[in-house]
C-alpha cells in the first residue's frame, strides 16, 4: 500500500530526477517535475486504475510533464546556463577530484547532443533501464530502441573524442 | 581502458537528489497520499506494485496488510469471497442454522485479518455490539428465550472483557489515542443498546426476564467504560504539547463530518419515528455543534488536549442520537433519548458564534476507526480457477454498499 508507494520513491526518485535534470537542466523545476509524476501517480492508482510496471509508469508520466514543459519555454543555451550560475557540484555525492572538476562538464557534454539522443543515453546508460523496458516507457518497438540506441551512442563518442581531441590542443 | 564517453557517463551517474531535497519531496507526498483516500482495489494494486499477476482466493485472503485499519471492508471481503452462506450468515439470530457462521466463521475470520490493534479493539466493540443487536431483535419479537439470552449474555462479555483488555495494554503502551478512542466509542454503544434494551423490556414485558440479565452485565460494563474513558480524558487534557495537535484536528473533522452525516440520516428517517425523538436528535446534533465550536477554540488556544476530548464527546453525543433513532425505526418502539447528564456527559457550554462549519475535510483514518460505517467499496478480483491446466480465467467486478449500520 503507501508504504510500496514511498518505497517505490526512495528507490526510483534519483533517476527520475536524472532524466529530467537532463533534458530541462533547472534543478528546481526537475524536482517539481518528479513530484509531479509522484502525485499524478498516485492519483491514478486510487482512482482504481491498474499500473503494470510501476517505473515506467513514472517514467512515461515525467517524460510527458517534460514535454510539455520544454514546449512552454525555449532551451536554454549554454551560455545562458552559465549565466544562471547553476552549480551542479551539490548535485554530486563525494567523488574523487577528477570527477567534481568534470561535473559541470558533464552537463555541457551531455547538452551538446540533441533531445532524442540524449533522452536515450540518459535512460540506458546513466540510469540503465533495459531496452525492453525503454521501449515500453517511449511507446516504440523494442527494434527501434535498439537501433536509436546504437545511433545515439556512435554519435555521442565521436562527439566526446572529437572535443577531447580539441581540447588536447588548446593551449 | 574507458574513453571519455564512458567517463561521462560515470560521471553522470552520481548526480543525485540531495537528502534535504528528497525528505522534502517526500513529505509533500505524503500529505497529498494522507488527503487522497484510497479505494479497496486500489489497495490491491497498491501492493502489487512490482507483480502484475492475478490472485489467487487464498493470496487474497493473505493480503493482511490491506485490512489493517478498516474491519469493516474485511467483512465485506470475506462475504464476497465466501460466497453466499456467508453473506446470509450476517443477518442470523441465535438459533437460526447460520448463526454458527456469523459467529464462528465470519466473526472470526475478521479478526484474523484485522492487523491493526486499535482496529481489533474496535472489532471486539463491534462483535460485542452485534450480541445486543440480536437480543434487541429477537426480544422485540418477543422470541427472546433463556437459552439465546444465556449465549448471547456469555459472548457479549467475552468480547466486551476483551475490549478492555485491549484498551488498558494501549494505556500501559503510552498509546493515549487508541485508549480513549476505543473507550470512547465502546461507552457510546453501550449505553445507547441498554436504553434500547431497557425500552423493548418495558414494551415487551413477556421476554423482560430474558432481557434482564443481559442488561445487568451491559450495566457493569458501561461503569467500567465510564470509569476508563474519564481517566483517559483526564490523561489527554494534560497534554497540552504537540503530539496531540494532529490527533486533535482529524478528530475535529471526524466530528464534523459525523453530525453532517448524521443530520442527514435524521433528515431521511423522520417520518419513521416518534416525532419527540426526531426534534430530540436535531437538538442532540446542536449540542454536539456546540461541543465542536468550543473545541476549535481549544485549538486555537493549543490546547489540543482538551479539544480532542470535546471532540469525543461530540462524536459520543451525535452518535447516540443516531443510534436511538435507527432503533427506533426498526423496532418501531419509542425509545427516546435522555439527558446528557443521565449519560456520564458534563453539560456542553451554550453555542456562541464561532462560525461553526458543517463539513470537514474526511480524514480517512480517523472515520475509518468508527466501527459504524457505511461503505461504498469496489472490488476487483482476478481469480485463476483450477490448478491443474485449466486455465479457466475469472474475472469479477463486484460493487458492494453496505450500511453497516450499528
Amino acid at each position: 500500500m503507501t508504504e510500496n508507494f514511498i518505497k517505490s520513491y526512495d528507490n526510483h526518485s534519483d533517476e527520475l530526477f536524472r532524466f529530467a535534470y537532463f533534458r530541462i537542466r533547472d534543478r528546481e523545476l526537475a524536482k517539481d517535475l518528479v513530484q509531479d509524476s509522484f502525485i499524478r501517480t498516485w492519483n491514478y492508482i486510487t482512482a482504481g486504475r491498474e499500473i503494470e510496471n510501476f517505473r515506467a509508469f513514472l517514467y512515461r508520466t515525467l517524460r510527458n510533464l517534460v514535454i510539455d514543459e520544454s514546449r512552454k519555454k525555449k532551451s536554454a543555451s549554454l551560455d545562458a546556463l552559465a549565466d544562471e550560475g547553476f552549480d551542479p557540484a551539490d548535485s554530486f555525492r563525494k567523488i574523487e577530484l577528477e570527477h567534481r572538476l568534470d561535473s559541470k562538464n558533464t552537463i555541457d557534454k551531455l547538452s551538446a547532443l540533441n533531445e532524442d539522443d540524449r533522452e536515450i543515453i540518459v535512460m540506458r546508460f546513466i540510469n540503465e533501464l533495459g531496452p525492453k523496458e525503454i521501449a515500453e516507457i517511449l511507446g516504440e518497438s523494442e527494434n527501434v530502441v535498439s537501433v536509436r540506441i546504437n545511433r545515439a551512442l556512435k554519435k555521442a563518442r565521436e562527439l566526446f573524442t572529437k572535443t577531447v581531441e580539441n581540447q588536447k590542443f588548446n593551449f | 581502458m574507458k574513453d571519455e564517453f564512458d567517463k561521462l557517463i560515470d560521471s553522470a551517474k552520481n548526480l543525485e537528489l540531495g537528502s534535504a531535497e528528497k525528505e522534502d519531496i517526500k513529505n509533500v507526498l505524503l500529505s497529498h497520499i494522507e488527503k487522497t483516500p484510497v479505494r479497496i482495489g486500489a489497495e490491491m494494486r497498491l501492493n502489487n506494485i512490482k507483480s502484475a499477476r492475478s490472485l489467487s482466493i487464498l493470496e487474497l485472503l493473505s493480503l493482511r496488510s490491506i485490512f489493517i485499519k478498516n474491519m469493516a471492508i474485511a467483512l465485506i471481503v470475506v462475504l464476497l469471497v465466501s460466497g453466499g452462506a456467508s453473506f446470509a450468515a450476517e443477518g442470523a439470530l441465535p438459533g437460526d442454522v447460520l448463526y454458527p457462521v456469523k459467529v464462528g466463521i465470519n466473526e472470526e475470520v475478521v479478526a484474523a485479518l484485522t492487523i491493526n490493534s486499535e482496529a481489533k479493539a474496535n472489532w471486539n466493540a463491534r462483535v460485542a455490539e452485534r450480541r445486543l443487536e440480536e437480543a434487541e431483535t429477537l426480544a422485540a419479537r418477543g422470541a427472546l428465550d433463556a437459552d439465546a439470552s444465556a449465549k448471547i449474555a456469555a459472548n457479549f462479555d467475552e468480547h466486551a472483557e476483551r475490549v478492555h483488555e485491549r484498551i488498558a495494554r494501549f494505556e500501559t503502551e503510552k498509546n493515549l489515542k487508541a485508549a480513549s478512542n476505543v473507550s470512547s466509542n465502546f461507552e457510546t454503544s453501550l449505553r445507547a443498546h441498554e436504553n434500547i434494551l431497557n425500552r423493548i423490556a418495558e414494551s415487551k414485558t413477556e421476554v423482560e426476564i430474558e432481557v434482564r440479565p443481559i442488561i445487568d452485565k451491559v450495566r457493569i460494563k458501561i461503569d467500567e467504560s465510564e470509569k476508563n474513558r474519564t481517566r483517559l480524558e483526564v490523561s489527554v487534557e494534560a497534554r497540552t504539547n504537540g503530539e496531540f495537535k494532529a490527533a486533535a484536528e482529524g478528530k475535529i473533522n471526524a466530528a464534523e463530518n459525523k453530525i453532517a452525516e448524521t443530520k442527514h440520516f435524521i433528515q431521511q428517517n423522520k417520518d419513521s419515528v416518534e416525532a419527540e425523538t426526531a426534534t430530540k436528535a436535531e437538538a442532540e446534533l446542536k449540542l454536539a455543534e456546540s461541543a465542536v465550536a468550543e473545541g476549535r477554540a481549544k485549538m486555537e488556544a493549543e490546547a489540543y488536549g482538551e479539544a480532542f476530548v470535546l471532540s469525543q464527546k461530540a462524536i459520543r453525543i451525535t452518535q447516540n442520537a443516531k443510534l436511538i433513532m435507527q432503533a427506533e425505526k426498526q423496532f418501531e418502539i419509542e425509545i427516546g433519548i435522555p439527558p446528557l447528564h443521565l449519560r456520564g456527559e458534563s453539560q456542553v457550554k451554550a453555542r456562541a458564534d464561532f462560525g461553526g462549519q458543517e463539513s470537514g475535510s474526511v480524514r480517512e483514518d480517523e472515520t475509518k476507526s468508527e466501527s459504524e460505517i457505511d461503505v461504498e467499496s469496489s472490488m476487483e478480483t482476478e481469480t485463476n480457477v483450477g490448478p491443474r491446466g485449466d486455465s479457466s480465467n475469472v474475472k469479477s467486478e463486484s460493487k458492494v454498499k453496505i450500511d453497516l449500520g450499528l
